[in-house]
């Protein structure tokens, strides 16, 4: 009887409890070409050294969540197709506070972008089309003529 | 009672692992840029003027100089190649000396015709100001008297 008792409390615990992992939905590719309209003041200067996109031109939202007390935390780091990691720096920012019933906070100057996870933001709750803007930086006549590629990937982690 | 115990323990690990680190779910964007080949030369004055004018005695007429100065950007390896729309008189020879921008190698002082000629090679990834061409006029005296007239001196970035 005990051990019935014992292994039952066991599967018990070991089922799922029935509750969704939160979710994060990401939208808003970016792409841009850089030519001699980007010259600083056109021949015998360099290119301009940085490039922003929009403001709002990504738009994250985090769901299914437990509610309004669920913690969670969106880490970020970049996948690279073609990249120049040493010379190319990408930069994220997190522009408004987006929709809903959560809140949201951290994560409002650029933070530079690596291959390496790394905290972004937090907030607790659904919390749908926070903006987030990007930045380039490191652009010259040093970077060859190509089209350079990443990715970024945007985890939503659940905290105590 | 004792394995009993031990189960119980061990369910309450497995609870307590499963809360603290729930499943994490990601997305991703993409980042594209293209960075095209940008080839830029600007020369700083529209003209120059040569004018041979005097000699000394008992020898041809003395050779003249004139300068400006050009501009260039470049994010690739190219040269630059300088050429006249049409061939100057006889007896009469137009030059070009262009300073090589850093890392590039100058001709030195070139002789203009209507073919294109390399003045400067070897440029790479550059982006400088202000680098001299000095053009040189020269006649010998079978020249005779050439009326005053126009070439177009055209400088190309090129591969």
């Amino acid at each position: 009887m005990a051990w019935s008792l014992a292994l039952a409390v066991f599967i018990i615990l070991l089922c799922p409890s029935g509750a969704l992992a939160i979710d994060v939905t990401v939208t808003g590719n970016w792409s841009d070409t850089v030519n001699a309209f980007d010259l600083q003041a056109g021949a015998g200067s360099d290119l301009v050294s940085t490039y922003t996109s929009d403001a709002a031109h990504v738009s994250l939202s985090v769901s299914t969540t437990t509610g309004d007390t669920d913690n969670w935390r969106i880490d970020v780091r970049r996948s690279d197709t073609v990249w120049l990691p040493g010379t190319l720096r990408l930069y994220v920012k997190r522009t408004g506070d987006g929709m809903g019933a959560g809140t949201v906070s951290g994560g409002q100057t650029f933070h530079e972008v690596t291959t390496i996870d790394q905290a972004f933001f937090q907030g607790a709750g659904d919390r749908s089309s926070i903006p987030i803007q990007l930045q380039l930086d490191g652009m010259s006549v040093q970077v060859a003529p190509a089209t350079y590629s990443t990715s970024l990937i945007f985890t939503v982690v659940d905290v105590l | 009672m004792r394995n009993v115990l031990v189960l119980v323990v061990l369910a309450g690990l497995m609870a307590a692992l499963s809360s603290m680190a729930l499943a994490a779910n990601s997305d991703t964007i993409t980042v594209n840029y293209e960075v095209q080949a940008i080839n830029e030369l600007a020369i700083t004055d529209a003209a120059v003027t040569l004018t041979v004018s005097a000699a000394t005695a008992g020898s041809q007429p003395n050779a003249v100089t004139a300068s400006t100065t050009y501009d260039i950007t470049t994010n690739e390896t190219k040269k630059i190649t300088a050429v006249l729309d049409t061939a100057m008189p006889a007896n009469t020879t137009l030059t070009l000396n262009a300073a090589a921008p850093t890392g590039g190698t100058s001709a030195g002082a070139v002789t203009l015709t209507n073919v294109a000629a390399d003045v400067v090679t070897g440029i790479s990834e550059v982006a400088e100001a202000g680098k001299s061409l000095t053009f040189g006029l020269s006649a010998t005296v079978s020249a005779g008297v050439v009326a005053a007239a126009s070439k177009t001196c055209t400088l190309t970035v090129t591969n």
